[in-house]
């Protein structure tokens, strides 16, 4: 009998203790908490990108659409640091 | 006749993935907003945490990462023939949207409470910085809970209306999940910001 359930229970398994880490991490000081916002928030959303909303098993199309919306976010945001963080 | 159901699965699941690509650029431009805000008023932003209850935003994280673990084996029930399994699993989706929504009720009455709610003199009397931080808390959750809202009506219509097929499924799963990573990120933004 294939154990479908496994997999989107490892997923959410791997969400809770990232959240978990996250946590303890904000309380230890500005700079843990930062390091927690850059790394595991991105960590979880792409795990919930890549095994929730399936695009570990989509074509070449599906996962450069949200890609490049993604990758626009980010030169924005780039932009936007260029520019306040050196005033 | 020939009732059966004719669908373009790729192009189904392409048109909704350049729908949720608005979604992302639409609260990409809010944490752009946030960022603009907290580089001005890093220490205001921090008060402005202080006032979050962390405990009720780690458990709305809990229910809302819970609800995405039973849409998603909703959709594999579905696609392995247990469709009885797969309903249960939806009403189980639906059931943990509707506990986010209550405890974010709760969490805003106590904002509400202690005037920290816009138009109110209090807020209105704080530093610019604590102000916008509240002004962006009540924008991004609240954008966050109508899109929950959405998202209850559609996966409870999909329900109530017998339309579980797993493409129709996959499309609501996708946005539910959208849903919840906007969450993912909110959560260290406002509730771990102190």
């Amino acid at each position: 009998m294939e154990r479908w359930w496994i997999p989107p229970l490892g997923t959410w398994a791997a969400l809770l203790v990232l959240t978990a880490a996250l946590a303890a991490l904000s309380r230890l000081g500005p700079a843990p908490a930062l390091l927690g916002l850059l790394l595991l928030t991105p960590t979880k959303a792409w795990l919930v990108l890549r095994h929730f909303m399936h695009l570990k098993g989509e074509g070449l199309l599906l996962r450069v659409v949200p890609a490049v919306a993604l990758g626009t976010l980010l030169i924005y945001l780039s932009l936007l640091f260029s520019d306040v963080a050196f005033r | 006749m020939n009732t059966a159901v004719h669908a373009d699965a790729e192009g189904t699941r392409l048109g909704m993935w350049l729908f949720l690509v608005t979604e992302l650029v639409l609260f990409g431009g809010l944490f752009m907003a946030y960022a603009y805000q907290r580089q001005l008023h890093g220490a205001a932003f921090h008060v402005g945490g202080q006032a979050m209850d962390a405990r009720l935003g780690l458990t709305n994280t809990a229910v809302l990462i819970t609800s995405s673990l039973t849409m998603a084996l909703a959709l594999e029930a579905a696609r392995h023939g247990a469709r009885g399994l797969s309903r249960a699993f939806q009403g189980a989706t639906l059931a943990l949207g509707l506990a986010f929504l209550a405890i974010k009720a709760v969490e805003w009455s106590a904002k509400f409470h202690h005037g920290l709610r816009p138009g109110h003199p209090h807020l209105a009397s704080l530093p610019p910085g604590e102000q916008a931080f509240f002004g962006l808390y009540f924008t991004l959750t609240g954008l966050h809970g109508l899109h929950v809202v959405a998202g209850l009506l559609v996966l409870g219509g999909i329900l109530a209306l017998g339309k579980d097929r797993p493409l129709v499924l996959e499309c609501g799963g996708l946005y539910w999940h959208l849903v919840d990573i906007v969450w993912i990120f909110l959560l260290p933004l406002f509730y771990l910001a102190a």
